[in-house]
C-alpha cells in the first residue's frame, strides 16, 4: 500500500477528496498531507490557489498536517480532516477536544494529551468560548473558565483575529522588521492583501503571519512588541 | 548540525575528494571538469570558476569551493519544472535547503518569477545560487548542475539539499546589499518579466531605455524595490537585444515601485564595514559576479563571508548583485 492510499484509510478521508502527497518529518516528528478534490491540483502548481494547512488528530506520535486549497474547501461540508479558513485546526481535531472535555478532562490535560502547543490551545478555547463550534454546552464553556487564564496569555503573539494583524499588513503600516524573511513575507502579503477582495485569502494571509511570528517567536522580540504596543495603543482608545 | 565539522574553503581536487569519501554533506561549486572529477557521494554542485577565498576574490579552474554541512545528513533532490513550485513541501519543517540552479535555464526563468508565491515560501529558509560559467565561455557553454550521488549533470534542473536541524538550533538567511535606491524617478512596471520596454515613470508612461539614455544612467548599477526594508535589486542584462529592449538578470515584478541605485565605492570597505560581526557561525554563503567585475574584488576580501561567486543569489528569491549567506542560530 502507498503512503497516500495508507493516510487515505488512517484520515479517513471521503471522496471526492484523495490524498495527493504525503510528507513525513522524521526529525520534527510530523506528518503532512496533502489533500485535493480530484478535479485541482493533482500535485500540480496552481500559483492562484493557496492553501490552508490545519493541524488533525496525532497518527501515533507523529502530529499530523492536513494542506488543502481554499476554493475547493469552502464548497464542501464540514469534513473532519478539514478545518474553517479562519482556524488553523480541522474539525475532526476541534470535536475530539470537545469530547475530551465532556469526559471530564481539563482543558491543560486535553492539550497535553493531543500534543496541543499554546497558541493552536488559545485558538481552540477562544472557537469554544464563543461558540464558534456549535457547542451547545454551557457547562464545557464554564469548565474552560476553570483552567489558569495565564495560560492562555503566556503567549504574546496576537490571536488571528486580533486588529493588530490587519494594520500590520496596511501598506502604509511602519514597522521595523530585522529578519530578511519577515520583511519579504510581509511585503508580499501586504501586496496581496491590497490586491485581494475574498475575505478568505485576506484569512489566509493573516494566519500565514501568524504562523511565521510562531514558527520565529524567540527571534522576533522587538517585531512582536511592536505588534503589541499597537495593540495597547488601540486598546486605550487609539485611532486602529 | 555540529560546529566542528569541517569549514567553507577553497580546495584541491584531493582534498575535496577526501571530505567526501569521509562522508560529508557538501555543496562544491568549481569548473565542470573538476566536478565531473570528484567522487560519487552525498553532495550537490554547479559550475563556476569564481569564488570569494579566504585571500579575496579568485577565479580557479583547478579548484572547488566546498561548503560542509555534516557527516550523512540532509537529502539531496532534482526538480524539474513541475516539481520546482513543491521545492520548500520537501524541506524539513525545522532546517535549511540549500538550491542551485542552472543559469539560462527555464527552471531558473519559473523560479524567478513563481518562487515568491511557492507553498512555504519565507517560512522555511532556503538559500543558493546560480551556476554559470567562465565569461570567456559565454555563449558556447552551458551552466551545470550536479547531483554528487549518481554524478549526473543537468542543464534543465535544479538540485536541493534539504538538511534538518535538531530543535535547539534555527537557521536564519541574510542578505548584504550595498545598493539604496537613488533619487532618480520611480519605476513601476505594468507585467511581471525580464525584459520591458515601457514603464510607469513617476507615474507616466515612458519608454525605459530612452529614460537610461537620457539620463545616461550607469547600467552597472541596479534597479532596486524595498520590500519592507529589504533593498532587492534586479541588474540590466542588455539594452537592445532587441530595438527598444531593455533586459534584466531577474524579474521586474508588477506593482513593485522600482529606483536605479546610487553608485557605491569601494565596495570591499564598505562590505566590511556592512557585515555583522555578531551572530552564529556562517554555513553558507554567495556573492554576485556583478559585484566581483563592477566592484573589482579580485584580490580583495569580503570579511567571513567566503563561497562562491555567482550568476544570481537566492535568498529565498531570485537576487541580484547581493552576497547571501546563513547563519547556524540557537533557537
Amino acid at each position: 500500500m502507498k503512503d497516500a492510499e495508507l493516510c487515505h484509510w488512517l484520515l479517513e478521508v471521503n471522496e471526492p477528496w484523495e490524498v495527493s502527497r504525503v510528507r513525513v518529518d522524521t526529525h520534527s516528528r510530523e506528518l503532512h498531507a496533502y489533500l485535493s478534490s480530484g478535479k485541482s491540483w493533482f500535485g500540480r502548481y496552481l500559483g492562484e490557489q493557496p492553501r490552508s494547512r490545519w493541524r488533525h488528530l496525532n497518527i501515533g506520535a507523529y502530529k499530523t498536517y492536513i494542506h488543502a486549497s481554499l476554493p475547493e474547501q469552502n464548497e464542501q461540508a464540514a469534513h473532519p480532516f478539514l478545518g474553517k479558513s479562519t482556524s488553523d485546526f480541522t474539525h475532526g481535531l476541534a470535536r475530539r477536544v470537545i469530547q475530551c472535555l465532556q469526559n471530564g478532562l481539563r482543558y491543560r490535560q486535553v492539550c497535553a494529551l493531543l500534543d496541543i502547543d499554546i497558541h493552536l490551545a488559545w485558538q481552540i478555547k477562544h472557537a469554544i468560548e464563543s461558540g464558534q463550534l456549535a457547542t451547545a454546552d454551557t457547562d464545557l464553556r464554564a469548565r474552560l473558565q476553570l483552567d489558569d487564564p495565564a495560560e492562555q496569555s503566556a503567549s504574546s503573539i496576537p490571536p488571528g483575529d486580533d486588529h493588530a494583524w490587519l494594520r500590520l499588513l496596511a501598506l502604509d503600516c511602519p514597522f521595523e522588521i530585522r529578519l530578511l524573511s519577515l520583511k519579504l513575507l510581509l511585503a508580499r502579503a501586504r501586496q496581496d492583501f491590497a490586491r485581494a477582495h475574498d475575505p478568505d485569502m485576506r484569512i489566509l494571509r493573516i494566519n500565514e503571519l501568524r504562523r511565521f511570528f510562531i514558527k520565529h517567536e524567540k527571534h522576533l522580540q522587538h517585531e512582536i512588541a511592536q505588534l503589541n504596543n499597537e495593540r495597547q495603543h488601540v486598546t486605550e482608545g487609539g485611532q486602529p | 548540525m555540529s560546529n566542528a565539522s569541517a569549514t567553507s574553503a577553497l580546495l584541491d581536487l584531493r582534498q575535496a575528494s577526501a571530505l567526501i569519501e569521509r562522508g560529508e554533506t557538501l555543496a562544491i561549486a568549481g569548473h565542470l571538469d573538476c566536478l565531473t572529477a570528484l567522487p560519487r557521494g552525498n553532495w550537490i554542485g554547479g559550475t563556476t570558476p569564481y569564488f570569494m577565498a579566504d585571500e579575496g576574490g579568485t577565479c580557479r579552474l583547478d579548484r572547488v569551493f566546498v561548503q560542509p554541512f555534516g557527516p550523512q545528513v540532509g537529502e539531496i533532490l532534482c526538480y524539474d519544472r513541475q516539481r520546482l513550485p513543491h521545492m520548500l513541501e520537501d524541506a524539513p519543517e525545522n532546517g535549511f535547503s540549500i538550491v542551485i540552479l542552472p543559469a539560462a535555464s527555464a527552471v531558473l526563468e519559473d523560479y524567478a518569477r513563481e518562487a515568491p508565491n511557492y507553498p512555504d515560501m519565507y517560512i522555511k529558509p532556503i538559500v543558493g545560487w546560480v551556476a554559470g560559467v567562465h565569461l570567456d565561455q559565454l555563449g558556447s557553454a552551458q551552466a551545470q548542475v550536479i547531483d554528487g550521488r549518481s554524478g549526473h549533470c543537468y542543464s534543465d534542473q535544479a538540485i536541493v539539499l534539504h538538511i534538518p536541524l535538531p530543535p535547539e538550533q534555527t537557521a536564519l538567511v541574510h542578505a548584504v546589499n550595498l545598493f539604496t535606491p537613488g533619487t532618480g524617478p520611480t519605476l513601476r512596471f505594468d507585467e511581471t518579466g525580464f525584459a520591458a520596454r515601457e514603464c510607469l515613470i513617476d507615474g507616466v508612461r515612458g519608454s525605459l531605455l530612452e529614460l537610461i539614455r537620457a539620463r545616461d544612467i550607469d547600467t552597472r548599477l541596479p534597479l532596486v524595490a524595498d520590500y519592507c526594508g529589504a533593498m532587492i535589486n534586479v541588474s540590466i542584462q542588455a539594452l537592445e537585444s532587441e530595438p527598444g529592449l531593455v533586459s534584466f538578470y531577474a524579474p521586474v515584478f508588477a506593482g513593485v515601485d522600482y529606483r536605479f541605485a546610487d553608485a557605491v565605492e569601494d565596495y570591499s570597505a564598505r562590505f566590511l564595514q556592512a557585515m555583522p560581526s555578531d551572530g552564529g557561525p556562517i554555513l553558507f554563503g554567495c556573492n554576485c559576479i556583478l559585484n566581483y567585475l563592477y566592484s573589482q574584488l579580485q584580490g580583495r576580501q569580503t570579511a567571513r563571508l567566503t563561497g562562491p561567486i555567482t550568476f544570481g543569489e537566492v535568498a529565498y528569491q531570485l537576487l541580484n548583485q547581493t552576497a547571501v549567506y546563513l547563519t547556524l542560530e540557537h533557537s
